[in-house]
């Protein structure tokens, strides 16, 4: 999907996360994501692409400067708003975060419950988004039965039961194999089009560039690159400069910041 | 609003059983405590009832001189009844003395009792206040009519619930404060451990955007739960050891007037609120943010 013109939907402005004197999770970044847009964060371990993104949930507190969601600086949110925020808000870890003594639809139907959703609720929309997500013959299946791909298919089904406008993957593709990987970043291609704000981790650059979509490179806290999706889809050069920087760069880690 | 109950209310119980053992250590603790500190009011209000009440019930006797003639014994009451303290004086004169003493003790061989009755006159004097009770004593035993050490009065007997009286709270606030301690530490340490054990559970909640009363509410039932079973089996027990002691103790001494009748309803209104509310307590300061950087976050 195409992005808005209208004002940001995501706005980073000059944000600083100090979780201590010596140590910055993020150091100045300005970022601004359109409504419908679709962007990939990348950046070796410890650059500050995890951190990015729990400015996003409130689960980090920025130190200094400003983020907003729709225009709403969420520095302000009282504490108790939080949660509030984060219904609009559908996360993806990296490590799937599934209950394993629970179903597979069990696992959707304990988040809805949680989120205050009746059974009758449950019962209705556990299918649906299954389905979405492609996992809904799966359903009555343990998550240790699943493969990979599949875990973290019903993750991000979870991050759909509150139907959030903007949702956040931390290395979605993090413990997938390249095939796994593929699939599930054609899934968030596929919800981004469907008007969903996407926001993607991953240091997985060979994928990553398959899709020509935004990627905003980070590194040691800051924003060293920011490739617009169409200089992505035009100039391979560029990329390929990009993907040889990297390259120089020890193998990252998956990363847990 | 019945979804969210029985949902919060199966998280809880879930959380319980998992943690058995511990849950276990809790409430039994919990009881122990309670038990104690419930034992401990309820001998202090008996102890008090029946220090309050003696000095009404308890008589002095003052036995009157043989050489005293009867009429001028008689008139020794508006004497008595001067005395500093006193609230009824009841003239008992000597044959009244042996009925009473043969009625009390049927089996004593009276034989020549009646003709030769070594009782004397005696009054029957009671106090105002309990706390008189030496001084009218002292008072009386000056009258000149008074035969040396001719009065008797259950002295040591108080003397003996007083003591008690003070060493009781001593023992029951010591004991019963330490096992409370403990068992608000277990309590503590048994909804730490059931946040550890949820924290997948947790950690989805709050991905999610569950209230912050929706994750901790679980584990603040838990901690009630656990207090108020606590306290029920405390009330039981305690209603248990009040039917033993009256048994085996108190219905022998008819002098302490018996054991004070167990409360069971206020004793398990009292002790299952007074349980769940340190439960609540308990785990309340086990669920709150405990490491300052994380202030930091939400």
């Amino acid at each position: 999907m195409a992005a808005s013109t209208a004002a940001p939907y995501v706005e980073f402005e000059d944000v600083v996360v100090a979780y201590s004197d010596l140590v910055s999770g993020l150091r100045g970044v300005s970022l601004t994501v359109e409504k419908g847009e679709l962007v990939f964060l990348c950046g070796p371990t410890g650059s500050g692409k995890s951190t990015l993104l729990k400015c996003l949930t409130r689960e980090v507190l920025h130190t200094s400067g400003s983020v907003r969601i729709a225009g709403r600086d969420l520095g302000g949110l009282h504490r108790r708003e939080v949660p509030l925020l984060r219904r609009q808000i559908g996360v993806v870890p990296q490590d799937f975060g599934l209950l394993p003594s629970k179903r597979v639809w069990e696992n959707l139907g304990y988040a809805m419950r949680a989120c205050g959703r009746t059974k009758k609720e449950v019962r209705h929309w556990v299918p649906e988004i299954l389905e979405r997500v492609n996992v809904l013959h799966r359903a009555d299946a343990f998550p240790s039965e699943l493969s990979g791909g599949e875990q973290q298919r019903v993750a991000i089904g979870r991050a759909l039961i509150n139907n959030p406008p903007l949702l956040l993957a931390d290395e979605p593709t993090g413990n997938l194999d390249p095939d796994h990987s593929v699939e599930i970043m054609e899934l968030l291609l596929q919800l981004n089009l469907r008007g969903t704000t996407v926001m993607v981790a991953s240091h997985d650059m060979p994928i990553v560039e398959r899709f020509g979509k935004r990627i905003v490179h980070l590194d040691h806290g800051q924003i060293v690159a920011d490739t617009g999706a169409d200089l992505c889809e035009t100039n391979g050069s560029v990329r390929a400069e990009l993907a040889a920087e990297l390259a120089k760069e020890p193998q990252p880690e998956p990363d847990l910041a | 609003m019945l979804d969210r109950l029985e949902f919060l209310l199966s998280e809880a119980f879930v959380s319980l059983r998992r943690n058995t053992w511990m849950t276990f250590a809790a409430i039994t603790t919990a009881a122990m405590a309670l038990f104690l500190l419930g034992g401990l009011a309820f001998t202090l209000a008996g102890l008090n009832r029946l220090v309050g009440g003696m000095g009404d019930r308890v008589e002095m006797k003052v036995f009157i001189k043989d050489s005293v003639p009867a009429e001028r014994a008689r008139e020794l009451k508006e004497k008595l009844l001067k005395v500093d303290g006193v609230s009824t004086v009841r003239f008992v004169p000597k044959e009244d003395g042996l009925k009473q003493f043969l009625k009390d003790n049927p089996n004593v061989d009276v034989t020549g009792l009646e003709l030769d009755n070594p009782l004397p006159n005696s009054y029957v004097v009671r106090v105002k206040e309990d706390k008189a009770f030496n001084e009218v004593a002292w008072a009386i035993q000056a009258l000149p009519e008074v035969e040396p050490d001719g009065i008797k009065f259950p002295a040591e007997e108080k003397e003996f619930l007083s003591g008690l009286m003070r060493a009781v709270p001593w023992f029951g606030i010591t004991t019963g404060g330490i096992m409370l301690i403990t068992s608000g530490i277990l309590i503590y340490n048994t909804i730490r451990m059931a946040i550890v054990a949820r924290r997948r559970e947790i950690r989805i909640m709050n991905l999610v955007g569950a209230t912050r009363a929706m994750v901790w509410t679980p584990l603040l039932i838990e901690g009630v739960v656990q207090g108020a079973v606590g306290g029920l089996l405390a009330a039981l027990v305690l209603w248990g050891a009040h039917r033993i002691i009256d048994r085996a103790v108190f219905s022998k001494l008819d002098a302490l007037g018996g054991f004070a009748p167990f409360p069971v309803q206020s004793a398990l209104v009292w002790l299952l609120v007074a349980g769940a509310v340190y439960g609540l307590v308990c785990s309340l300061v086990a669920v709150r943010d405990p490491s300052p950087w994380r202030k930091r976050s939400a």
